[in-house]
């Protein structure tokens, strides 16, 4: 193109509420509540088997099944929902992107919300090739075991984000103004308190959620939100791996724009575009891999030129990703992956690592994870809880039990109901009440019969296994005055022990617990 | 309305608010029922129709209208504090709890709640035991099934304990007109039994595994805040071991029996008999006994009914 055609100013402007524009966003308002209203009933309502499919997201997630696929070579079945989107993009190209991906409306909000509207300075379109590296990178390392898809998933960033920090912030805010208002009493009350039984009743939570790597999680989300100040959609046009791995379906998408070339007396769609879709430099213009079908260039044409059409015989713009970069992208991820692995603690895990009930292998395990985060959520204790380094590299995000935060309840099996990918596996309550998390050991320097010569007992009280894993017998102990006391002291019973943390969690003992749980002898190491 | 106008307006709420703070909760406004000793008297049914043996051993002490007055707000506590069904005897039978709430609401009561301060997760331990099916079942406006709200727990004094000289007790309980308590009668590794005097472990907050540390004394002085108007021992299962939580069936022993009295001591003392022990075989009935709450001596107590 010789001359540059004039740009309209306002372009970058969004679009009215009208026509497809207007069909568009009303389908992502409905799947970003459908994603919130999920989210929140992943939790106990007094049922031991969840109602809703609240993983839906997930199950409908391509780049999941792909990363499970590879990894551990086994079909979840109900992953496969996947291709059926990867099927649509066939069709109708990236509208998952455009159309329903929560990821995607959080950062069309947040752009609305946070910042002016101006015009994009470039750089997504400079890196949009990243994304499909980043996704060869995640497969490759994917096809060595090291799983690591869910921490770049825009489902599972944003599930996990929401789980860990912006659900617990919320509620702490309100349970906290309404505590205050409730010190204050009548005749604030009288609003308040209503107001508060409703919010209990609806989207607050039972009990305060708490969850460790708060302030890390809110950092990365916060980047992803700050870069849509640099360009609108940065993260999905630089970034996603899942948005290019429905790029490149999207290639072929049956549905496509015309023009398929920039007009020679406008460039206004260029603008207009927030996915920079419209290249001038590729040939034809428009690029089916890159556009969400946002329908945003058809309602902004002030000449009406702009329609979305099946079928076409016109060439499709070339996917240059360069092979040399692709071939780098697969060869990293392939020499990532020892590296990883020989730096992972996966051979010989930390020893008050315990993982969730019914984990059995700490490879499979870390393999299949996706690090979504749902099972933090569901927990009814808050005991499941992200894992930092203590697991190796590979092992962020994925799940823990921190018995001194929460226990793991006898006779609940929700972690296991809403893994996507079986990672804890589904097992009947009898059986996740036989799995082994860890056994328990008592620390005789902090117990409270063996250092004060008083009885206690509350581990042996709350332990539900029965026959109960911690008894206790009559001994001597000095107490502290010297005497010699006969008092019940505690004992475990390794081989009925299963590692809950019940024990943990109730001990009287300030600070650390006088009765921990490690990872069994029994457990694999 | 201009900036100055609602400073001056939100700060006169905000006095406004503190005075009815003090105006309607001074802390020292306590519903609990005089310190006079109680008469030790326990009445027994025998049976299996469970909500029939709750109306014969209330019947026997003179009717639940005794008890709870037109327009009271009643508290009932029963022990749901574990995530185990009714079969396993960890918690008070579900039949017994939605009687004792019926026979409040006959007699009149305005608000009849239904709360315990559990062990296991509360949705789980409320749910599993069934109580909080069979009381929502009656179906009545007046009767809540509450999960116990962190928010109302007040500390208090304990000026006549030994041990337990302040903790921290559930305000809708002190406030309550009228609190009924009704345990279940089941084995407990380091109290021996648990039943009623044990069962204020769950109207009481803070952590409650320091108490465990001293537990005969503390449950003792607990007891002299948290003094029921009627005590209804649940005797319809009883677990002799693997207590309080059990979790086999083998541990429980079908007795159908119901105990009711004021006195929660005389109480215990009873209950102690099921289990073939002897009421000075339990710290907490002894240390009780002394601190005046009720009579222990099995000679002295007067048993009517069977």
């Amino acid at each position: 193109m010789s001359e540059k055609p004039e740009i309209s100013h306002e372009a970058f402007r969004p679009v009215p509420w009208q026509g497809w524009v207007l069909a568009r966003r009303l389908s992502q308002i409905f799947f970003f509540l459908l994603f919130l209203v999920l989210f929140l009933k992943t939790v106990y309502v007094g049922e031991d088997i969840l109602r809703w499919p609240v993983d839906l997201f997930f199950r409908f997630d391509p780049l999941i099944l792909a990363g499970h696929l590879l990894s551990t070579y086994t079909l979840v079945p109900r992953l496969l929902l996947g291709l059926v989107l990867v099927a649509l993009t066939f069709v109708l190209g990236r509208f998952f992107c455009g159309w329903i991906c929560p990821m995607g409306t959080t950062l069309d909000g947040c752009r609305r919300v946070f910042f002016r509207p101006r015009p994009d300075r470039g750089y997504a379109l400079r890196l949009r090739r990243v994304k499909y590296y980043l996704l060869f990178f995640l497969l490759a390392l994917a096809l060595l075991s090291v799983n690591l898809v869910g921490l770049f998933d825009p489902i599972a960033l944003l599930y996990r984000t929401l789980g860990i920090v912006i659900y617990p912030g919320l509620s702490y805010g309100l349970e906290e103004t309404f505590t205050k208002a409730y010190e204050v009493g009548p005749p604030l009350t009288y609003v308040s308190e209503p107001v508060y039984g409703y919010l209990k009743d609806t989207i607050l939570p039972f009990r305060r959620p708490v969850f460790l790597l708060t302030f890390f999680t809110l950092a990365c989300f916060a980047v992803i939100i700050a870069l849509e100040r640099v360009d609108r959609r940065f993260w999905c046009r630089a970034l996603c791996p899942l948005g290019a791995l429905y790029g490149l379906a999207a290639r072929y998408s049956w549905l496509r724009r015309r023009p398929f070339k920039l007009c020679r007396d406008c460039g206004d769609c260029q603008v207009v575009c927030k996915m920079g879709s419209i290249d001038a430099e590729a040939v034809p213009n428009h690029q089916m891999a890159e556009c969400q079908v946002c329908m945003s260039c058809q309602e902004a044409c002030q000449k009406d030129r702009v329609s979305f059409k099946f079928g076409s015989k016109v060439a499709r713009p070339d996917l240059d990703l360069g092979r040399r970069q692709v071939v780098a992208a697969v060869a990293a991820g392939v020499v990532t992956a020892p590296f990883i692995r020989l730096g992972s603690l996966a051979h010989r895990p930390d020893e008050y690592l315990i993982r969730p009930p019914g984990v059995m292998s700490e490879a499979e395990f870390l393999a299949s994870c996706i690090r979504c985060g749902q099972c933090f959520k569901v927990c009814p204790t808050g005991g499941l809880q992200p894992v930092w380094w203590e697991a190796g590299l590979d092992g962020l995000y994925t799940s823990k039990l921190v018995p001194r935060l929460g226990y793991c309840e006898y006779n609940c099996t929700l972690c296991s109901q809403v893994c996507s990918t079986g990672a804890i596996p589904a097992l009947p309550v009898d059986l996740k009440q036989a799995s082994r998390m860890g056994t328990a050991f008592i620390n005789h320097a902090r117990c409270i019969p063996f250092v004060e010569g008083r009885n206690c007992l509350v581990c042996e009280e709350h332990c539900p296994t029965a026959p109960k894993a911690i008894t206790f017998y009559d001994g001597e102990v000095w107490n502290r005055r010297g005497e010699k006391v006969l008092v019940k002291l505690p004992v475990i019973v390794p081989d009925q022990c299963i590692g809950c943390g019940i024990c943990e969690n109730k001990c009287p003992v300030g600070g650390e617990s006088a009765i921990r749980v490690k990872r069994s002898l029994r457990v694999e190491i | 309305m201009d900036r100055r106008e609602f400073l001056k307006k939100a700060a006169a709420l905000g006095v406004m608010a503190g005075v009815g703070k003090v105006l309607t909760f001074p802390p020292e406004l306590l519903a609990m029922p005089p310190e006079s000793r109680p008469e030790p008297i326990v009445t027994k049914a025998t049976g299996t129709d469970y909500a029939h043996l709750v109306t014969d051993a209330v019947q026997a002490l003179g009717g639940m209208k005794k008890f709870v007055n037109p327009n009271e707000v009643v508290v009932v506590k029963p022990n749901m504090a574990w995530d185990r069904p009714p079969e396993m005897g960890a918690n008070t039978n579900p039949q017994v709890v939605r009687q004792i709430v019926e026979l409040c609401l006959e007699a009149g009561a305005k608000q009849v709640k239904v709360l315990d301060h559990t062990c296991h997760d509360a949705r789980r331990a409320y749910a599993n035991s069934g109580i909080k099916a069979a009381v929502e079942d009656i179906k009545d406006r007046r009767v809540s099934v509450e999960y116990v709200d962190e928010r109302k727990f007040v500390e208090m004094d304990i000026p006549k304990a030994k041990s337990l000289k302040r903790w921290s007790f559930y305000k809708d309980i002190l406030e309550a007109d009228r609190f009924i308590n009704v345990p279940i009668a089941k084995h407990h590794s380091e109290a021996r039994l648990t039943m009623a005097l044990k069962n204020m472990m769950g109207a009481i907050g803070g952590w409650r595994g320091r108490v465990h540390v001293g537990l005969h004394q503390n449950i003792a002085d607990m007891n002299l805040i948290l003094r029921a108007d009627l005590t209804i021992l649940d005797a319809t299962r009883i677990m002799t071991e693997g207590g309080p939580s059990g979790g086999k069936l083998e541990y429980v022993q079908v007795k159908n029996m119901l105990f009711a009295g004021v006195d929660p001591v005389a109480l215990d003392a009873q209950g102690t008999t099921l289990f073939g022990m002897k009421p000075t075989d339990i710290g907490y009935i002894v240390k009780a006994h002394e601190l005046g709450l009720g009579e222990m001596d099995l000679a002295k107590i007067k048993v009517l009914g069977g």
